[in-house]
């Protein structure tokens, strides 16, 4: 079983795809904070 | 170096007497001191990061350090930064203390009105100790030989 | 339960644990090289000494250990316990050398620490600290994070059978590959990978922010080694605060929060199941309990007003409430603000938010999102048998690299340990409480000791009594391992003082 992921881009984007979804979390962080600092 | 271990004392002695606080005392009343006034020493530790306008300084007395938000205008020259080489100038700040800086993300800093250096800092020579070269190569001498014995046994039980 | 271990037992341990600290003395080598690269005499020496003591220490003990035989499940659970504690004693060498710690147990504390990522520090003076001793520190935090013996067994080890009870025994029980050799060297690779993007990204943003390029180079590699290690040392004694910016907090978050993913994970996505990302059982489950935790604890700061505005809230609420929950302890503010400023509904978020962690198979701690995962399926799957009674028969499924069923045996292991971590965090609280601590700061530093955290409400200390800095090691040792090879050791050293077998 190669070890190697299937190419470059699919590295690339595997990255991406991660780094999105932990913005994604962020920016909900970011709008609780926002929606609790207007309380 | 006597010197400056002799001006930080004199500036901690005048802080008991002319109203400086020190790191302790702004975490511990933060509450109390936000927004007002405050004077604070201690060592340029690091560097100082420009941004924009202003710089970031960060300030260690001991206790725990306190980021300095000054204008690029009133910063005076440091030599020394606090590192494992330096001790760092000693810096005298007045400004703003504010507890959760709303202009700084909520950081606890002082904006100051008036920064300057109160006593320069100096390199820190470095002291080698004999005895431990000596107990370096002892080891790794002793750890040679158990090596070699490991080998030879490993060898003597591979053809065993 | 087993016959009473005989020497070849011994003998296994032995051989193996010498290995493992052979690979901390050549790891050593590292922080030697930076300490010749940048001048560091007296530290380059202190290295020397260190290395010397790990080969010696080392070599003895595989040369006892010389003999034949494979390792089977006890032998890799009693090394795995084992050489932690050996390799804790031998890399606190160096520290104590450093002359920045007041006892050779604060040096061990903060080895532990490191290896555990847990990040509680007992240091003294750190913004003083010499280059190659911060690359120390990141460095055991690096290497504990992914598992030293996977370190011994992808590099050293030139035996390929028999080293799968070693890698389990460190509580990394993912499979990726059928050989752990493959598992040991991917998992490797995936590090390495993120190290070059992610020391590069902090590189560039530190000089941004006003480092020189040199230092943002040295702060990216060693914050970036903390991050995805999620274990929270940092260069610096006021920890992220130093830097004073968003950006910097920001690309630590990017950072801490991918190293919080199962390698499983990181694994299926970088092969293209993009979608793994989003069905995935323990991203949905940290998803969900850090937005509930972040909601009651901006709530309790809220209702204090302890931040003013949106930018703040998110910077100091949220990023600790993120930085707790994924196990990393970067802190953008001091520890005695927490206690002074925060309340204790925050308090009790943040608490709650470092037990439950991050995923399985990750360098991060806590309970774990598949075990929270799992529990919370079971729990779904009781309540539709009490309202479905009678013969109807069901599977309750659950995603996770697939579709899967949820099987009795994995809810009972999973309760079990989650059990076992709530006992830990309640002896540390107890510990706590009995030497003076207020029982919301005491239950504080328990949880992110138990959980491997590292934010603090300031209880962890220089000044802190030794027995609670042991009960300290020990919750950070045991939760590490994830209590198996923990009991594995306890039994063996049990078996081993018997006058015969235990039938």
């Amino acid at each position: 079983m190669k070890v190697r992921p299937r190419s470059l881009s699919s590295l690339v984007g595997g990255i991406l795809t991660e780094l999105a979804f932990v913005a994604l979390l962020a920016a909900a962080g970011l709008l609780l904070s926002f929606l609790f600092s207007l309380g | 170096m006597r010197s400056g271990a002799l001006l930080l004392l004199l500036a901690l002695v005048s802080a008991r007497l002319f109203g400086q606080v020190g790191s302790a005392g702004l975490i511990e009343r933060a509450r109390e001191l936000d927004g007002l006034q405050v004077e604070f020493v201690g060592e340029a530790i690091g560097e100082s990061m420009r941004r924009g306008n202003h710089v970031w300084l960060n300030l260690l007395d001991g206790g725990g350090a306190i980021g300095i938000w000054v204008k690029r205008g009133d910063m005076p020259i440091v030599v020394y930064f606090g590192s494992a080489a330096a001790r760092g100038d000693t810096l005298r700040v007045r400004g703003i203390f504010h507890r959760s800086c709303p202009e700084h993300g909520g950081d606890l800093d002082i904006h100051a009105s008036a920064l300057e250096v109160i006593a320069r800092g100096e390199l820190k020579p470095e002291t080698l100790h004999v005895g431990r070269m000596a107990l370096a190569a002892g080891l790794l001498l002793a750890a040679g030989a158990v090596f070699l014995s490991w080998r030879r046994k490993l060898k003597a039980r591979a053809r065993a | 339960m087993f016959a009473k271990p005989r020497l070849h037992d011994l003998r296994l341990i032995c051989s193996y644990t010498g290995k493992v600290l052979i690979g901390v003395g050549l790891l050593m080598a590292l922080p030697l090289l930076t300490a010749l690269a940048f001048g560091e005499w007296a530290a380059a020496v202190d290295f020397l000494v260190g290395l010397g003591a790990a080969l010696l220490a080392g070599c003895l003990l595989a040369w006892l250990g010389v003999g034949e035989g494979r390792p089977s499940w006890i032998h890799g659970m009693v090394t795995a316990a084992i050489s932690w504690l050996a390799a804790m004693a031998v890399a606190a060498v160096p520290y104590w050398l450093s002359g920045h710690y007041l006892s050779y147990l604060d040096c061990m504390f903060d080895v532990m620490s490191g290896l555990t990522t847990t990040g509680l520090t007992l240091i003294q003076d750190l913004d003083h600290v010499s280059i190659s001793l911060n690359t120390w520190r990141g460095l055991l935090t690096f290497v504990g994070g992914q598992g030293i013996i996977v370190l011994a067994l992808a590099f050293l080890s030139s035996a390929g059978g028999g080293g799968y009870p070693l890698y389990v025994g460190e509580a990394k029980d993912e499979k990726l590959f059928p050989s752990v050799l493959h598992t040991a060297k991917t998992i490797w690779k995936i590090s390495l990978i993120y190290l070059v993007v992610g020391t590069s990204t902090f590189w560039v943003v530190g000089m941004a922010i006003g480092l020189s390029p040199l230092r943002a180079l040295l702060h990216g590699l060693w914050v970036y080694l903390a991050a995805w290690s999620t274990g929270g040392f940092a260069p610096m004694s006021q920890n992220i605060l130093y830097y004073h910016s968003l950006g910097y907090e920001v690309v630590t978050l990017l950072f801490f929060v991918s190293g919080s993913f199962n390698f499983a994970l990181h694994h299926a996505v970088w092969r293209g199941d993009r979608k793994e990302m989003f069905r995935n059982i323990e991203t949905v489950s940290f998803a969900g309990s850090l937005a509930a935790l972040t909601v009651i604890a901006c709530w309790g700061l809220m209702r204090l007003g302890v931040y003013p505005g949106a930018v703040a809230v998110f910077r100091k609420g949220f990023y600790h409430l993120i930085s707790g929950h994924t196990t990393t302890g970067f802190m953008t503010v001091y520890s005695r603000q927490l206690v002074l400023e925060w309340g204790e509904v925050a308090l009790l978020a943040l608490i709650l938010a470092m037990l439950l962690g991050g995923s399985a198979c990750s360098t991060a701690g806590g309970f774990k999102a598949l075990r929270v995962g799992v529990l919370w399926k079971a729990i779904v799957q009781e309540t539709r048998r009490l309202l479905k009674p009678g013969s109807a028969v069901f599977a309750q499924r659950f995603h996770y690299l697939g579709s899967r069923i949820l099987g009795e045996a994995q809810v009972r292991s999973a309760a079990l340990v989650v059990l076992m971590y709530l006992a830990i965090f309640a002896l540390a609280t107890l510990v706590g409480s009995l030497c003076g601590y207020p029982l919301l700061q005491a239950a504080f530093e328990a949880a992110s000791v138990s959980g491997n955290v590292g934010l603090s409400v300031g209880v962890t200390a220089a000044a802190m009594p030794a027995v609670l800095k042991a009960t300290f090691l020990f919750n950070m040792w045991a939760g590490r391992l994830e209590f198996m090879a923990v009991l594995a050791l306890f039994g063996f050293i049990a078996a081993t003082m018997r006058r015969r077998g235990v039938a």
